[in-house]
């Protein structure tokens, strides 16, 4: 007898197992969420995809998100994530270059949370800048508009000078052919597209047919114009093929929501290390886009496996 | 053959069976959780677009009504407005223009040139916008000659005295917010309808306008008669099996443990019937050896008895007889092992009749007591009043009761107590042998019951394997208690028969 009943306390033990199995998952250090964008998040490149990148936190997480449009200068940063800390925030991301100083600043005023931004320098213990390795996904795109160019004249309609990507991109159209004419002008802010496009239509003028609006707010608006006209443009950050086939070769893309879900993961764990941190095509955050049908089988096969060849080993098709 | 099917069957029962139940459960379950994650999925999926429509609307009404009050205040020249408009316009990239049109729907200036000039009088919001004077949105997309896809919506501007003197009209680009719906969910399939159910705007419908009332939910636009209609993200198998994999396996292993348990348990059963059946086959095998054995010895036996007996009248010497005597003795001794060895082997194949166990006990008092006074021991016996009806033989009763106070006697060396109590209970009869003699060690009481065993010197070991194999035949029970130097208890049971 009292053997059977030994034997009836596992089973129950077995049951209780089972039972137990279907249980939610632990929480971890993520309590909420917080976007700071300098314009909009209906960009549909920078800013939405920031955005989506909170939205895929929020459905994984099941954690509270917020986001605040037009946080363009110190001040107002600081009284945004003022309101972050009063509703219990404890992670916000700055979507933006230029958050990387300001956060240097206001985060030493709230050390329970971590900050976030990219391309910049982040300089404290609880500051973390996410810096994208632009140069290869430049040199890629330059390859295709070197590629595709009729005139032999392209442009590049940058942000700003520093931006990585806009090296890469000349030295890629150079590795086509170097007699291709590159014409680089810089808007001097990410959105201003009145600018843009008085830029673009210089370069119009000047006989470019395929442009890259290296910028967030004036990238649309330059795309489209480029439509109207007839020309190639090379899309950014996002996958913009679904502005035109015809318009967009393909597309220097930043997964940034890919970014911004592996960043919360790697918080929730109490694994986010502070300072700069770079990811690059290896990383699977940097990739083309889809391209276009004009873009001939045996080019894309072979640009295929130059970036193959650079995730494995790092050397770019001229080294 | 036949264990065979019965482990298959009992295969079937304990796992089988209730495997395919738990499975059919499990999966079901497994299929009804992913149903329910689907359908929050898709109502997040729905209550992001509905929620970034809604804004945009507000934050488009509220534009218009700033619009319309700076237009309507100072009656500003429609010139004047234009950089306003510029400015409203830059606002949010979603605009596609925003313009200023007179009362009759022509345009006067705008945020940008793709409309100058043009005659917007015909278009069905507009019309309503003059009759009623207040704010209305355009039910159905339209397309510019640019190839922008845009909704427009109205706002009546007032002077002081309450007359129209122009409208403000904003165009929301609704191939942008379908880009934008795109980027930020680029799996779902959904559709954007107006209140007649028509589409306005779609991602990844291919066209393809209708979805299953089942497969879809629908969330309405709070500032329109609009809604969002999402279709559930496909059933992901692969998902669900895997869960209801890990529950069925564990099910399949309690089961598979319940199986090897109740297998267990029947075999032991099996083990100890078994071991039952050998101890009563061993006994019948002793017993037919030694009744065989008995009968090869009992004919030279009688030969060597009457040949002793003719001696024995031949010879009359003293000295002679005295060894007769001895050696009649001596055959007498073996004939009584013997026949003890006989009833062994010969199961009670004798008449049985009901008794009045108080008159067998009564017969043998007066050997008892001749007995008890030889050896020194007192005799007390207490019977009960009715008759005590068992049935049963007579000699073998007498047999079993003589055995047992034989023992008692051996047992009281130095004098001592018997004593027997009969008395009747409910549906037994219980007879009761008590003595004060050395008794029985613990590890000896075990041992009492096997054949040869015995702790006389001159014992055969068999007397109480016969009284226990004549008392079973009566269908009764012995039991013996015993404590070393203090005595030994034997108590016998056998089932009452009531008188007739």
């Amino acid at each position: 007898m009292h053997k059977t009943l030994v034997k009836f306390g596992i089973l129950l033990l077995c049951l209780l197992l089972l039972a137990s199995c279907r249980q939610a998952m632990s929480t971890g250090k993520l309590e909420k969420a917080g976007l700071l964008v300098p314009d909009t998040v209906n960009d549909q490149v920078w800013g939405t995809k920031g955005y989506k990148g909170m939205l895929k936190i929020q459905s994984h997480y099941n954690v509270e998100v917020y986001y605040k449009e037009g946080m363009n200068s110190e001040m107002v940063v600081e009284r945004a994530v003022k309101e972050f800390d009063q509703k219990g925030v404890n992670l916000i991301f700055g979507h933006g270059n230029e958050y990387a100083a300001y956060f240097n600043n206001i985060s030493k005023k709230y050390p329970d949370i971590h900050f976030v931004s990219f391309n910049g320098d982040a300089k404290n213990d609880n500051t973390t800048s996410l810096n994208f390795e632009a140069y290869a996904m430049g040199f890629f795109g330059g390859m295709v508009a070197g590629h595709m160019t009729k005139t032999n004249n392209i442009g590049i309609l940058a942000a700003f000078e520093w931006q990585p990507e806009v090296e890469g991109f000349y030295q890629g159209v150079s590795e086509i052919d170097e007699d291709i004419n590159v014409q680089i002008q810089y808007v001097g802010n990410w959105d201003n597209d009145n600018k843009a496009i008085a830029l673009l239509d210089k370069m119009i003028a000047n006989k470019t047919d395929v442009v890259y609006p290296a910028g967030d707010g004036y990238n649309v608006p330059v795309i489209e114009k480029l439509k109207e006209e007839g020309l190639y443009a090379i899309g950014y950050i996002s996958d913009q093929s679904d502005l035109g086939e015809s318009v967009v070769l393909t597309s220097t893309v930043q997964h940034v929501d890919v970014l911004y879900e592996l960043v919360a993961e790697k918080f929730n764990e109490g694994e986010l290390e502070s300072g700069n941190l770079t990811f690059d095509f290896q990383d699977e955050v940097i990739s083309l886009g889809k391209f276009s049908p004009d873009v001939d089988e045996e080019f894309k096969k072979e640009l295929n496996a130059a970036i193959e060849k650079y995730k494995k080993t790092g050397k770019l098709p001229n080294e | 053959m036949k264990s065979r099917k019965r482990n298959l069957l009992l295969y079937l029962i304990a796992v089988i069976i209730p495997t395919l139940a738990g499975s059919i459960f499990f999966f079901m379950d497994s299929v009804k959780q992913n149903d329910e994650e689907r359908l929050e999925e898709a109502k997040w999926i729905g209550s992001i677009h509905q929620r970034s429509w809604d804004q945009f609307i507000s934050e488009t009404v509220t534009t218009l009504d700033m619009l319309s009050l700076t237009a309507g205040s100072a009656d500003t020249p429609s010139d004047k407005l234009e950089p306003l408009l510029q400015k409203a316009n830059q606002l949010d990239p979603r605009y596609g223009g925003i313009y200023l049109l007179n009362p009759s729907g022509e345009v006067l200036t705008g945020s940008n040139q793709f409309l100058a000039n043009s005659d917007l009088s015909n278009k069905k919001y507009l019309k309503e916008v003059s009759r009623t004077k207040d704010i209305v949105i355009s039910n159905s997309p339209e397309t510019l000659t640019n190839g922008q896809t845009v909704v427009g919506i109205g706002k009546p501007v007032f002077n002081d005295n309450g007359d129209v003197i122009s409208i403000i009209v904003a165009h929301m680009r609704v191939d942008y917010v379908q880009n934008i719906m795109r980027l930020l969910t680029p799996e779902a399939r959904l559709s954007v309808l107006n209140s007649e159910k028509e589409t306005i705007m779609d991602i990844n419908m291919n066209g393809d306008s209708s979805f299953s009332s089942q497969n879809s939910i629908s969330i309405p636009i709070d500032r329109l008669p609009w809604s969002v209609k999402v279709e559930l993200p496909p059933r992901d198998m692969l998902a669900i099996v895997k869960d209801a994999f890990r529950a069925i396996l564990i099910l399949m292993i309690i089961t598979h443990i319940l199986f090897l348990l109740i297998k267990y348990l029947r075999l032991k059963k099996q083990n100890e019937e078994e071991k039952k059946e050998n101890e009563l086959q061993k006994l019948e095998l002793v017993g037919t050896l030694a009744a065989s054995t008995a009968h090869e010895i009992r004919n030279p036996l009688t030969g060597i008895k009457g040949l002793i007996q003719l001696l024995s009248e031949k010879y009359t010497n003293t000295n002679d007889q005295y060894y007769f005597s001895v050696i009649n003795d001596e055959i007498s001794r073996i004939n009584e092992i013997v026949s003890e060895f006989l009833i062994l082997g010969k199961p009670a194949a004798q008449k049985m009749e009901t008794l009045d166990l108080r008159n067998i006990i009564k017969e043998l008092e007066p050997l008892i007591i001749s007995e008890a006074n030889l050896h020194n021991v007192t005799f007390e016996s207490a019977i009960s009043d009715e008759p005590v009806m068992v049935e049963c033989t007579k000699d073998q009763m007498k047999q079993v009761i003589l055995n047992l106070t034989k023992n008692a006697f051996e047992s009281m060396e130095g004098g001592g107590k018997l004593t027997i109590k009969l008395n009747k209970m409910h549906s037994k009869c219980q007879l009761k042998i008590a003595d004060t003699g050395s008794g029985i060690s613990e590890g000896e009481i075990e041992k009492i019951f096997h054949p040869f065993y015995t702790s006389k010197e001159t014992g055969t070991g068999l007397g109480l394997v016969v009284c226990r194999r004549i008392l079973h035949s009566f269908g009764g029970e012995i039991f013996i208690t015993s404590k070393e130097t203090k005595g030994t208890h034997v108590d016998i049971f056998l089932p009452a028969k009531n008188e007739a």
